[in-house]
């Protein structure tokens, strides 16, 4: 177990210095990527762009320069081209803005899902589980941007119940922390709920056929305890897998579009912003962040799996 | 690489996507002012919807928030802005978004008037006892620095400190240093050759400064008058000061800065008791704090400020809002005109466009009704170089739309090369109105094909003389000075014409009007040059480089807690923060 984990640690190191690699050389690479002439701005003279690319080691090679900003990403002492804010602070300044967007949406999608998926699952076939169905389709193909601008719109405009934007912090004030993250939590929620209730719809009904079920049902148990205990524990091993993966991606920076539509300023906004702006710290640092918790969740489902099925930690060996 | 795909898509899906590059697709008309009908007031809420999301609020023990504050005279304002300003910090600022918050804050030795209009572009002593004494060489500047002024901290300001202000410019390799490189002895500084800047020199006994120049420079006053040369304590650090802006000399001082979230204007102590009466063209503001808070979307900004949450938004109204605005709004909205230029230049250095009747030609046809909606109608129509506003500006319209005589000017010119590339760069309107010239040159018999740049390299492309066809296309400048040497030196003097990175777009080369904006470039402002400036402005227009269509508009939306008619739209730092009062 020891040697897996070790394993997939050193393969998780080397999939960031790839992803580092392969984003710092796409933004050498595009055009108007020359930072030297971003930060020079428009009174640049030959004097003040020699000055700068001399100053931030812009006349450096890549490889030099590349190596510089690894190391000032590790020691944080990261800026951005364009501010000159530092990047490590920018990030931590948007971490908990985003963890909450993130934590509260996927509570929300988890537990909708399971109602859902299990209402759809053992009254497959009536008028609930098409319900439910339309329901899920519907949240399934509603773009974030669309489904935002419409709540912000209806929720906040035409009828003001809900603040327009802003984030109020969970240790201020609770009640108001939750109040400004409700919007944003539904929006980001929604295309999940669809997904994952069809998905646990879809295992239940497969489980539900599974000989230990029917054993289950001839040793006695009630319906509803066969259900839960046996169908739905076995149908949700396929979706927490899932969700491993997509709170990853979300934290990561699948929030990007919610955080722009309601104005938190999260790091997915900090990304937004970089990216715009062309300005390769940020960038560096949020997809590094991004990055990493991607592979670290995927680094934890496989370590999980890992230890509940010795075939996958032992490979051949267990052949 | 799956995760980096995932990643890099959904970066790129959330750029493509955001609320400021959609919003520009939108097209409106904004009816005129004073005739805009009110629109009904909106429906109320509809019961049920309202009653599911009560029903919501309740289950989660929420309650409701915003608006509540008593109105009172010189009490605290929000201010909404899409971003914040690049800068908190008077040497490294060159956005209007820093120059707002700095208005009222960072005196430089000279300022610009509060004012709206054309006296806005008034330089006026700041922190100067009056406006520079100036050598019958145009080289030498003398000022005499007001005595008794102090910092937010108390400490008192020295003559010297202006000195470590530009010496700060170059330390920081600040956007803004290229402006002061006429002075004796920056090169040197700059270069690490000298521990100071020799051409200026500061008595701090007497308060006496006196700047030496290379060679005139009819700019200068202006120059001095951008808060990049506003003194800042000598102990500033040499690094930018965003996070923990330095004291300032104003009215106002930044008490938070929280970038890029927020940050707070409040009153200067020793604005009352010390610098008030020295700086008596700064007018004393009326609101006691001031709150500017980065809210990215420009439909949440407008919400806001039409419930009076906000009490006025930096941006514009989204396009998809400002019909709404414009009509809900007559008497808290408007538009304010900029001092820029935006313009079709034509390739006066190879055909067609050498020949004057095609570049004429394209004048008469081009529409500017039609360009003022593809601008989402924030342009403001104009056929000439210099903006209102800008000192020499004389309204006059040389080729008023007109398509027969455009195309009998293309009959009579016969242009042998009808194959034209017309440049311009991917940001929603410049590209429609790139698309927009294009349409217009087909219609006058050209075969006109459109080339779209990213923004971010677009000058660098067009500005490079090695880049193939450059015939027409798509220009803007944004005036940093309203001086009109800001426009005519940079982009119609045969001397910009570069091989890379030039800025004469339309490679236009008339001996006798670079003579012409070479002699003026030296003078100081006053009444005669502004003539001459003006009367430069139609010489060019005859000659016909660009088709000029408009000036960039900024809006004024405020909430009914703001006396609308006080606000102050300077035309070179824009809104004046000070002159915000409450109703």
């Amino acid at each position: 177990m020891a040697r897996f984990v070790t394993r997939r640690l050193v393969g998780m190191v080397v999939v960031l210095f790839a992803i580092s690699v392969l984003v710092f050389l796409i933004f050498n690479v595009i055009p108007g990527g020359d930072p030297g002439k971003r930060i020079c701005g428009k009174n640049c003279n030959n004097a003040l762009l020699t000055q700068i690319n001399k100053d931030w080691g812009f006349n450096d090679s890549l490889p030099v320069q590349y190596v510089t900003m690894m190391k000032k990403v590790f020691t944080g002492e990261l800026v951005s081209y364009s501010s000159q804010l530092n990047v490590d602070q920018q990030i931590k300044k948007g971490i908990p803005i985003t963890f909450s967007l993130c934590i509260g949406a996927a509570v929300i999608w988890m537990a909708f899902a399971i109602v859902f998926g299990y209402l759809s699952a053992v009254k497959a076939g009536g008028f609930t589980d098409r319900a439910l169905t339309i329901l899920a389709l519907v949240g399934i193909s509603m773009p974030v941007f669309f489904l935002g601008a419409i709540l912000l719109l209806y929720l906040t405009s035409k009828i003001q119940l809900f603040p327009t934007a802003g984030y109020v912090s969970l240790t201020s004030d609770p009640v108001q922390w939750a109040y400004h993250l409700f919007l944003p939590w539904i929006t980001l929620a929604v295309l999940f709920v669809g997904f994952y209730s069809r998905v646990l719809r879809s295992n239940m009904l497969d489980v539900m056929n599974e000989d230990y079920v029917r054993t289950a049902r001839a040793k006695g148990l009630s319906e509803r305890q066969v259900r839960i205990h046996h169908v739905l524990r076995n149908s949700m091993i396929p979706v927490i897998t899932l969700f491993g993966l997509d709170f990853g991606a979300v934290i990561g920076g699948g929030a990007i579009i919610t955080e722009s539509i309601f104005s938190l300023n999260g790091v997915g906004q900090y990304a937004a912003d970089a990216i715009t702006n062309v300005d390769l710290p940020p960038i560096m640092g949020v997809t590094l962040f991004g990055a990493f918790f991607i592979v670290f969740f995927n680094a934890l489902v496989d370590i999980t799996y890992a230890w509940l099925d010795p075939r996958i930690r032992l490979g051949t060996e267990a052949r | 690489m799956g995760p980096t795909l995932i990643l890099v898509l959904i970066m790129a899906g959330a750029a493509l996507t955001s609320p400021r590059r959609s919003a520009q697709a939108a097209l409106g008309r904004r009816p005129a002012r004073d005739t805009v009908p009110r629109m009904p007031s909106e429906k109320p809420p509809r019961a049920a919807a309202a009653a599911v999301i009560g029903l919501a609020l309740v289950a989660l023990g929420l309650t409701s928030c915003g608006g509540g504050a008593t109105a009172e005279q010189g009490g605290d304002l929000r201010f909404d802005a899409g971003s914040f300003p690049d800068h908190l910090d008077p040497q490294l600022s060159t956005g209007v978004e820093g120059w707002e918050a700095e208005y009222n804050t960072y005196i430089p030795l000279l300022t610009f008037q509060h004012a709206t209009g054309r006296d806005g572009s008034n330089v006026v002593p700041g922190l100067a006892k009056d406006l520079p004494a100036i050598s019958a060489d145009g080289r030498t500047y003398s000022l005499q620095l007001q005595q008794g002024l102090r910092y937010s901290d108390g400490t008192p300001v020295k003559a010297s400190d202006f000195r470590r202000a530009v010496e700060r410019l170059f330390d920081l390799d600040s956007g803004g240093a290229p402006l002061y490189a006429g002075i004796v002895g920056a090169a040197q500084y700059r270069a690490g050759e000298a521990s100071s800047i020799s051409g200026i020199e500061a008595d701090d006994a007497t308060g006496a400064i006196t700047i030496r120049l290379t060679r005139p420079d009819g700019e200068f006053e202006d120059k001095l008058a951008l808060p990049f040369t506003a003194p800042v304590p000598p102990d500033t650090p040499a690094k930018d000061q965003t996070a923990d802006p330095p004291p300032s000399t104003g009215p106002y001082t930044i008490s938070a800065s929280d970038p890029p979230h927020r940050f707070v204007l409040e009153r200067n102590p020793e604005w009352e008791s010390a610098n008030q009466g020295l700086v008596p063209d700064v007018p004393t503001p009326h609101a006691d704090r001031i709150t500017e808070t980065v809210v990215k979307s420009r439909s949440a900004q407008t919400t806001q400020v039409e419930h009076n949450q906000a009490d006025f938004m930096v941006d514009p109204p989204p396009p998809d809002r400002l019909l709404e605005v414009a009509w809900k709004y007559t008497d808290r909205f408007r538009t304010e005109v900029t001092l820029s230029a935006y313009y079709f230049w034509m390739n006066t250095a190879k055909p067609p466009f050498d020949d004057l009747e095609v570049r004429q030609a394209v004048n008469y046809a081009v529409n500017l009704s039609a360009l003022e909606r593809v601008y989402d109608t924030l342009m403001s129509p104009t056929q000439q170089v210099l903006a209102p506003g800008a000192p020499g500006y004389v309204k006059f319209t040389p080729y008023p739309h007109d398509f027969a005589t455009a195309r009998a000017l293309i009959e009579e010119a016969k242009p042998s090369d009808l194959a034209i590339t017309v440049w311009t760069d991917d940001r929603g309107p410049d590209q429609r109105a790139g698309a927009y010239l294009q349409s217009v040159l087909d219609r006058l018999g050209f075969k006109a094909k459109l080339r779209t740049v990213d923004r971010a390299r677009y000058f660098s492309v067009i500005g490079d003389r090695r880049t193939p066809n450059l015939d027409a296309g798509l220009g803007y400048r944004i005036q940093e000075l309203p001086h009109p040497n800001d426009l005519f030196g940079p982009l119609l003097n045969g001397d910009a014409i570069r091989r890379t990175d030039s800025t004469n777009l339309a490679r236009f080369d008339d001996q006798a009007l670079n003579e012409e904006m070479d002699r003026l470039a030296q003078q100081p402002l006053d009444s005669s040059t502004e003539g001459d400036y003006g009367a430069l402005d139609q010489s060019v227009m005859e000659q016909a480089p660009w088709a000029p269509f408009g000036n960039r508009e900024a809006t004024t939306f405020t909430s009914d807690r703001i006396d609308f008619d006080a606000v102050i739209f300077n035309p070179v730092m824009h809104h004046d923060f000070g002159s915000f009062a409450l109703d």
